[in-house]
């Protein structure tokens, strides 16, 4: 019953989103292009945050490295369009296998502050090597034609063809997570958010495990990264900040925690807000850190989390 | 080649100028429920750790079916046949009873996998069926292991411990924190678990222990000061000493 | 200039920016050691201490009277936040952390609001200068040294000789007991944590002739507060006392030869070195 209700739910907002482009104003089908990229970011988290158990404050440098990785392939080697998300996505798992393999010795707050570190080192040189990152001017990007067999179709100067292949690529990582977490593996991240201790002696090497999440959390943030920009046109250090570490972290705790569609949630109300309202209240972080407080204290299981606790009681 | 499941030479583990383990030979035999008592700060807890690789020692040598395992981390030990539970209770206390058991039996699989589905792995999920059906623990399987009783909580801890497939199980003081009632009740199963499993037990309550171990090893201060089996053990000058006569 | 003398002033500067960093990072030294809590809006009691310094002398033209009543200003803050926001989740440290990564957007973008985006400059209170190796030195720095030491040793017989003090340490060490004992802890956390807003913002407002005051002041700072946290140990006074004079130095001499931003690079390193072979700091004498 209750996942027939799913499934229904699932297939209108996916009838939504594919018909989209029909309907919807440029505006919006730009804004949602670039909300479903964010989505890949925020699901991403989700999987070493909800699942592993794991709150990395530096995501934004597995984002960031995406991006760049995207855009300096195309600009100086020309690659052609899926070369350059594949070496987005290889270069950015590379970037957190390193992090992590220093990362996931340590644990709680120690974890955090290493992930604020390493993401702060990268930060910096971003701003050193400005000659090849460009800075905070960032870098002005002429997305390659997308390659498909005979067929060759520009995305550069082609919204909705940007918009649908955005949208399938990152329907088709949700899927990969969604199988990731009903599988074994994703069962053992559970246990060891839960207890990591007791995991070790039943017999599971849990750095590995933890190392593992780490490095598909950081290559597909890298792809939601390289998304981005395919979809903006540019790249900047700014995608590389703190301040985007931050805004992932609050989606998910809004959202819902360990629930993969809640940070999704998070991704699309708090992009739609800020979109509207920055460009009256430039302040609007005030609102942000009220309701990231606010949530904490009173709603820890976030907006969906909170919706599938009255189903569970309902049903009872 | 020796009989011996177990058996650590001249272990040794100090803190700080303190002597927590001090040059332990210990044998366990296969097949038999093996108690080890002692006052507290007697070393028992921090010999668990030694062997099942929660701490490093600091001198001697551990081995487990003649296969040295000193300063083995403790998944490595765990993959050996070595399964413990502790004092105080650790359970995955946001999965249900049975997800906490499947993931114990999941440790007997060579590989992980991120895409198969879960529950369709059969025999994960009758091994599974299996254990709760041994503790009796079938009616609580989608109970969310921390609404249960203590007692039941402890049941869990032993039965995520036997999902692993071990040779031996290490209980640190199963029936802490129970009623009388409940700790004569527990003590029963044990005994019937070592019809199966070898077993040691670090156990507080006198009656328990005297009621069902084969074989009694005491410490006290770090060291081995008897063994002997339940009798022999109550007729120790020493052990009334500085255990029963206290 | 020679590079003696070009060393010698970085030196100089490393050394008075080492003792603000330490002011800042023993408050939040102090509040991790009592609540195991990073506080990770602290940097934005520095930034407070600066934007109130600069507000105060807008309006009374007196540097002196900003230097007593901007601390205290934020100390009060401190005090408002710990009762009124952080003490529902004190007991699970994540929660809490990110409890303050909410405050500090709030008051990130509160200033903002009032104060503005782009920087401003306090102007040093005295414009004398010192001679050193024939070559100018702010007397102004050199009064913020003296001043930061002499801060610095206040705290040190505050926490040794008065029985606030003494209750502070008691709940470090074990706060079970200390309730036992019938300390009263919530009190002591509070004055902790609003002790620990008052030196953030007096590094904050010393700090301001030096470099210039603005929003993200606190931010900027962050990093290098948690690096001198880890590498001191954490909530080790004395530790984080040497690791803040140690990351100054260490950045003040090394960007003689390179530039600034691979030397904080540098101490970065050194810093996960640390989280990694020592998590307990470099100035602990408990060897594992």
């Amino acid at each position: 019953m209750m996942t027939r209700r799913f499934w229904f739910l699932f297939f209108l907002v996916f009838l939504i989103l594919l018909s989209l482009p029909l309907w919807g104003s440029s505006f919006y089908m730009f804004l949602v292009t670039e909300i479903i990229a964010l989505s890949l970011f925020a699901m991403s988290f989700d999987l070493i945050y909800g699942f592993t158990g794991m709150l990395s404050l530096g995501h934004a440098t597995f984002f960031g490295t995406g991006s760049y990785i995207f855009t300096l392939s195309i600009l100086h080697w020309q690659s052609n369009l899926w070369v350059s998300l594949l070496l987005a996505i290889i270069g950015s798992a590379i970037i957190a296998w390193v992090i992590g393999f220093f990362a996931v010795r340590a644990r709680g707050t120690n974890f955090i502050v290493i992930t604020i570190i390493f993401s702060l080192v990268i930060f910096y040189l971003s701003f050193y090597y400005k000659s090849i990152t460009g800075g905070d001017d960032g870098l002005p990007l002429k997305v390659p034609d997308l390659g498909l067999g005979f067929l060759s179709i520009s995305i550069h100067d082609n919204p909705m063809a940007n918009y649908y292949l955005v949208l399938a690529i990152v329907s088709l990582c949700y899927l990969f997570y969604w199988r990731l977490i009903a599988s074994p593996m994703g069962r053992l991240f559970l246990a060891i958010k839960s207890n990591e201790e007791r995991t070790q002696y039943i017999g599971f090497n849990t750095l590995k495990y933890r190392l593992i999440s780490f490095v598909i959390s950081g290559a597909f943030s890298g792809l939601s990264g390289a998304l981005y920009s395919m979809t903006t046109h540019y790249t900047n250090n700014k995608l590389l900040h703190w301040t985007t570490s931050v805004d992932v972290v609050v989606w998910t705790i809004v959202g819902g925690a360990g629930t993969l569609i809640g940070p999704i949630m998070g991704a699309w109300i708090f992009t739609f807000f800020r979109e509207f309202i920055s460009f009256h209240f430039k302040q609007y972080p005030i609102v942000i850190g009220m309701v990231l407080i606010f949530f904490i204290i009173f709603v820890p299981q976030g907006i969906l989390g909170y919706l599938l606790g009255l189903i569970r009681r309902e049903r009872k | 080649m020796s009989e011996y499941l177990l058996e650590t030479r001249l272990l040794t583990k100090r803190f700080k100028g303190v002597v927590a383990v001090d040059r332990v030979d210990f044998h366990l035999m296969k097949g038999k429920l093996h108690a080890i008592i002692g006052p507290n700060g007697a070393g028992k807890t921090t010999f668990f750790n030694l062997v099942t690789g929660g701490l490093s020692s600091t001198e001697g040598r551990i081995f487990f079916q003649n296969e040295e395992i000193t300063h083995l981390p403790s998944h490595e030990i765990s993959k050996r046949g070595v399964a413990r539970t502790f004092q105080i209770t650790s359970i995955f206390r946001d999965l249900t009873v049975k997800g906490n058991i499947w993931i114990g039996a999941l440790s007997c699989k060579r590989f992980v996998g991120p895409f198969s589905e879960a529950s369709r792995i059969l025999d994960l999920q009758s091994k599974t069926e299996e254990i709760m059906g041994l503790l009796n623990l079938q009616d609580k399987q989608s109970v969310v292991a921390e609404n249960l009783s203590h007692g039941d909580q402890r049941l869990l801890e032993i039965g995520i411990g036997l999902s692993t497939e071990p040779h031996v199980l290490l209980l640190d003081e199963p029936t802490a924190g129970m009623s009388a009632e409940e700790s004569t009740r527990t003590a029963e199963r044990i005994k019937k678990l070592s019809e199966k499993i070898t077993i040691l037990i670090i156990e507080h309550d006198m009656d328990v222990v005297m009621g069902i171990a084969d074989l009694i090893t005491v410490f006290d201060q770090g060291r081995v000061i008897a063994e002997g089996s339940p009798t022999e053990i109550q007729e120790n000058p020493a052990v009334q000493e500085v255990y029963l006569g206290t | 200039m020679g590079i003696e003398v070009h060393l010698f002033m970085n030196m100089m500067n490393g050394l008075v920016w080492g003792l603000i960093i330490a002011l800042i990072a023993l408050g939040l030294v102090l509040i991790f050691g009592l609540i195991k809590i990073l506080n990770i809006s602290h940097g934005e009691f520095y930034m407070l201490g600066a934007i109130f310094g600069w507000y105060l002398i807008q309006y009374t033209q007196n540097f002196w009277l900003a230097l007593v009543l901007s601390p205290l200003l934020v100390a009060a803050i401190g005090l408002f936040i710990e009762w009124g926001i952080l003490r529902p989740t004190e007991d699970k440290p994540i929660k809490t952390l990110i409890v303050t990564l909410g405050i500090s957007l709030i008051l990130q973008y509160t200033v903002y609001w009032f104060y503005g985006g782009s920087p401003q400059r306090i102007v040093e209170p005295f414009q004398y200068h010192l001679t050193l190796f024939g070559s100018g030195y702010s007397g102004y720095r050199i009064f913020v040294a003296i001043l930061s030491m002499a801060v610095i040793a206040l705290l040190g017989l505050f926490l040794q000789k008065t029985r606030i003090g003494l209750w502070i340490r008691a709940v470090k060490q074990d706060q079970e007991m200390a309730i036992a004992v019938g300390i009263p802890t919530k009190k002591v956390i509070m004055i902790t944590f609003a002790l620990g807003s008052f030196l953030a913002a007096l590094g904050g407002i010393l700090a301001a002739p030096i470099f210039s005051v603005d929003f993200l002041m606190g931010l900027e700072i962050l990093p290098t507060a948690f690096m001198v946290v880890i590498i001191g140990g954490p909530g080790n006074l004395m530790g984080a006392l040497g690791a803040s004079i140690l990351i100054a130095e260490l950045e003040g001499i090394s960007s003689v030869f390179v530039s600034p931003t691979i030397s904080r690079v540098l101490s970065l390193v050194l810093m996960s070195i640390v989280l990694l072979k020592r998590p307990e700091g470099i100035f602990s004498r408990a060897r594992r």
